[in-house]
């Protein structure tokens, strides 16, 4: 239903102001002539409704559109490049997701420690640094200055003619820079939301009965943990969003090819169709994350199980 | 995150406290000085750029032997390539990106309070439509679409830029103002106040507002510091503040393509970029527990 | 036999001397803010007999649940127990105690039920995962056999169908079960001795009798001694072989049971007492001490309770009572023990 909902909204958006400029002023170099004949080609010259009638037949067709600023048509752009991003992004949420909740975990059940104030102190940091910011610096730092990892694409040149295991671990070398910008923020941020989830339920009382029992204190704190995770699951498919916008931002950084850097340059270039693809997919993908999260913490929490 | 999309950002702000009795002077917490100290420091030298900085952030002074300095004594940040100060340019770049941010979450503050008011007032058929829109709204991602509509024009004024953050900002405080006055609807004082025949606008003004502050404290302390990180990224791909000062997101888009080897274009005005967002998370961090509801001691 | 002895599980104390808990000096301290210690329990000496029931009264304020949380060392932090107490349980010195071995006695050989129920368990776990935690913790039984300990337990606290109410979870039970399950999980090993914190409070009336018989059940049954913690004269009535009242962290008066009801001493317990509404009797309005429990950063000089007593003199401002015994076991802390001439009404300056 919202996901429907979704789609229609963000056509509507897209379509609202993207008819208002159908004069492609980017692609000054072509000839009057042969920009208008690519206007009536992309049916550009038609009145606004008419056009976002036809626009709408095409999505009911599963079409698109095409993208001019890749010159080709957008469910290919889509296909090609819609993995790449899902994967670093994946890749990102699962190794913040991990870290971060261990660090919290131990940081809620350790409040107030000289740890739990240095990993908070640093947590904070990480937390404010601008995306792009971090993905600059990480550059800088250890693909120019250190020269450990390479500083933009995706793939080297050698990739063609090496064997898969190496074009594998060159693929992967090259995803590290891109990879760590982004978790070691998410990572910051769902430390920080754990700690306080874990702190409030450190302070429940049946964490005091749990003690009384004569369980260990680890058993105790596996008990506070099992409560505490539930609110860190919501969060999981809520940084679906977040974790788009630190792509599209590291991904123009590290020239990575994947979905971010595509929607950016087609926004650059005023490429209607992939924008309005784009908010569609990445709309569906920030609905479809916070459905499973619901979905999955609605299963864990006995609370809202169903018999 | 610092560029949150809505969505991922009500997580953090959705533990903005609710329904705490604003028990405690906020100032009187120790916790506080310091955040605050900071935000008033931060704002001071904004204002005070003109004192702070010798030179001008937009002279030219000699392009030929004066530009892509190297920081130095006479230019503390260095110069880029149109041989222009770069410390003073950060300085100034201060007033764009904190008038930018705090004008921006003020837009969104009341856009969401009213909007999440409206729905709690109403309630019934009123309330669930609203909020399904919100739904859709928060489906949306959010720099995708700044970044759409920024690219309509070559130059993004000032105004347009705050309108744009401000409107695609307020989903979360709508939700969270909602639900605060929700909740206070329903409590017992209330419904005394109303048999002792308070008539409603005053109910709103001194029962229920003094609620709604926590709340919104937080979220401006924390807004803002996601705003200025945007807007800072926005600057930096190109759809930011130009004339008369560059926010520091332009600074850095200035030196993009040089960062290499000038890396003094990028690396201060990120610095100054972290360290302003840091000041406000931490002044919300510390708003938030200073709100918080207290703790029963067993 | 006297009621006080009719109440103790075990009429005649164990032979091999010793109380089974012996607390003497208890002093617990919380940091209050700006340097200054504020001592919820400032000096309390008791003992508890094997099988004995004491019950522990007192306003919410007065420091009985931070003395119930010392037994367990289960004092929350920054709270600490301060060094001159002493805690002596079955001759275990309990405050020099290594972790392991503390472990090893809670919920085994002392248990404590909480006040609460709903907060107290875990939300997420079957009351019967829970329960059945104390027995895997305690003893080497298979799961198996602790799942079947629990449930067996479950019923002897009268729980209706209890192998299907096993694996329900706190929130689908009533509040009058979910204290049965608490209770279930204090008393599934046998322990010694049960420390019960406020059982009835959260209750209502109907269910509370039904648990305070719950209780005297399982008294009889496991010979066990019982710590009832309650600001309710009545459960008092009902369930205490002997009384300690506390006020402003001190024992103000102790006495088996009878001996309080009829010849309470302090002023304190009078005014307890007659608060109690009594049908039947000609009152145009209830009897209450007026003023109300001084925090713990600010008593009073000399006497804690001469602000709201009706019999303060001078000596009270100036001189702290000290525990006087006045009868066999009957134990009093104030002045008027000494100087019962000076027992006349006053206005008191609330």
């Amino acid at each position: 239903m919202v996901f429907v909902a979704a789609t229609a909204a963000s056509v509507l958006i897209r379509t609202a102001p993207g008819d208002a400029l159908t004069d492609e002023g980017t692609i000054g170099r072509m000839p009057a002539a042969v920009r208008a004949t690519r206007r009536v080609q992309l049916g550009l010259d038609l009145p606004p409704a008419q056009q976002y009638v036809r626009r709408l037949r095409a999505y009911s067709r599963g079409d698109l559109g095409w993208s001019t600023s890749e010159e080709r048509p957008v469910n290919e752009v889509l296909r090609e490049r819609i993995p790449r991003t899902l994967w670093l992004m994946s890749l990102a949420l699962a190794a913040s997701l991990l870290m971060g909740i261990a660090l919290g975990a131990w940081q809620g059940a350790h409040v107030g420690s000289r740890g739990d104030r240095a990993w908070s102190f640093v947590s904070l940091v990480l937390f404010s640094f601008p995306e792009f910011w971090i993905a600059i610096v990480l550059m800088l730092l250890f693909a120019s200055w250190l020269g450990w990892f390479p500083t933009m694409g995706m793939t080297s040149d050698i990739a063609f003619e090496s064997s898969s295991m190496r074009a594998l671990l060159d693929r992967a070398h090259h995803l590290v820079l891109p990879w760590l910008s982004l978790t070691l923020i998410g990572t910051a941020y769902v430390a920080r939301f754990q700690r306080a989830a874990m702190r409030d339920v450190f302070g429940a009382p049946f964490v005091q009965t749990a003690r009384g029992k004569g369980l260990a204190e680890a058993a105790v704190r596996r008990h506070a943990l099992r409560a505490a995770l539930l609110p860190v699951i919501a969060l999981g498919g809520m940084l679906v969003p977040s974790l788009f916008a630190g792509a599209v931002f590291v991904e123009s950084i590290f020239a990575w090819p994947g979905m971010g850097l595509a929607l950016l340059n087609a926004t650059q270039g005023r490429d209607y169709d992939l924008v309005g693809a784009g908010i569609i997919v990445v709309s569906a993908m920030t609905v479809a994350g916070s459905f499973a999260a619901e979905l999955l913490r609605e299963v864990a929490d006995p609370r809202t199980r169903r018999g | 995150m610092a560029a949150l999309g809505p969505t991922g950002r009500n997580a953090e702000l959705a533990r903005a406290p609710l329904s705490a009795a604003p028990s405690k002077r906020p100032h009187t917490h120790r916790a506080l000085r310091t955040p605050l100290a900071l935000t008033l420091l931060l704002v001071l030298v904004a204002l005070a750029a003109p004192i702070l900085a010798p030179a001008s952030p937009i002279a030219q002074p000699d392009i030929v032997a004066q530009r892509s300095l190297p920081p130095s004594f006479a230019h503390l940040f260095g110069t880029d390539s149109y041989s222009r100060d770069v410390y003073a340019r950060v300085l100034y770049g201060a007033r764009v990106s904190l008038s930018v941010a705090s004008l921006s979450v003020a837009i969104a503050l009341l856009l969401g309070t009213c909007y999440g008011a409206i729905a709690a007032f109403a309630g019934g058929t009123v309330d669930r439509v609203l909020m399904r829109t919100l739904d859709v709204l928060l489906a949306l991602p959010r720099l995708l679409l700044l970044l759409a509509l920024s690219s309509f024009r070559d130059e993004v004024p000032f105004t347009y830029l705050v309108i744009l953050l401000g409107f695609t900002g307020w989903y979360g405080v709508a939700r969270n103002v909602r639900s605060e006055i929700q909740s206070q609807l329903t409590r017992d004082y209330l419904h005394a106040a109303r048999a002792t025949g308070v008539p409603r606008i005053r109910m709103l003004t001194r029962h229920i507002l003094p609620h709604l502050i926590p709340v919104l404290a937080v979220y401006a302390s924390l807004g803002v510091a996601q705003t200025i990180a945007l807007e800072a990224g926005l600057s930096y791909l190109g759809f930011g503040v130009r004339a008369p000062n560059p926010s520091w997101g332009t600074i850095m888009h200035d030196g993009f393509s040089v960062v290499r080897d000038q890396w003094w274009l990028t690396v201060f005005p990120g610095l100054a970029t972290l360290l302003a967002v840091l000041v406000c998370n931490w002044l919300g961090d510390a708003l938030r527990d200073a709100f918080a509801p207290e703790q029963v001691p067993a | 036999m006297t009621l006080s002895q009719l109440r103790s599980s075990q009429p005649v104390p164990a032979v091999g001397g010793g109380p089974l808990l012996n607390v003497q000096a208890l002093h617990v301290a919380f940091p209050a803010g700006g340097g200054a210690i504020a001592r919820a329990v400032d000096g309390i000496s008791f003992t508890i007999a094997h099988g004995e029931t004491v019950c522990l009264v007192g306003e919410s304020g007065c420091g009985k649940s931070v003395t119930a949380l010392s037994l367990l060392r289960l004092v929350p932090s920054p709270g600490r127990i301060e060094a001159g107490s002493a805690i002596h349980f079955n001759g275990l010195d309990l405050l020099t105690l290594p972790d392991e071995e503390l472990r090893s006695i809670r919920g085994n050989r002392m248990a404590m039920i909480f006040q609460e129920p709903m907060t107290a368990l875990n939300p997420v776990l079957s009351v019967g995962d829970q329960i059945a935690e104390v027995v895997r913790v305690h003893t080497k039984a298979s799961r198996r056999d602790a799942w079947d300990k629990a449930v067996d337990m479950l019923g002897q606290v009268g729980i209706a169908d209890p192998a299907t109410r096993a694996k329900q979870y706190p929130h689908e039970l009533s509040g009058g079960m979910r204290q049965r399950v608490m209770i279930a999980m204090a008393l599934v090993l046998e322990p010694q001795f049960v420390i019960a914190d406020e059982p009835t409070t959260a209750l209502d009336v109907t269910i509370q009798a039904q648990i305070l018989e719950l209780l005297r059940e399982l008294r009889a049954r496991t010979g066990m001694a019982l710590l009832l913690i309650t600001h309710d004269l009545g459960v008092v009535a009902e369930m205490a072989s002997r009384v300690i009242v506390m006020y402003a962290g001190q024992v103000v008066e102790e006495a088996p049971v009878e001996a309080l009801f009829a010849n309470a001493s302090h002023p304190y317990t009078e005014g307890l007492l007659a608060a109690i509404p009594r049908l039947g009797a000609d009152q145009a309005r209830l009897t209450t001490i007026p003023g109300t429990v001084p925090a713990p950063t600010d008593w009073p000089t000399g006497c804690r309770f001469r602000e709201r007593c009706a019999y303060a003199y001078d000596r009270c401002a100036t001189e702290a009572p000290a525990l006087v015994q006045i009868g066999s076991a009957h134990r009093v802390r104030c002045h008027l023990v000494q100087e019962p001439e000076r027992r006349v009404r006053r206005e008191p300056r609330a």
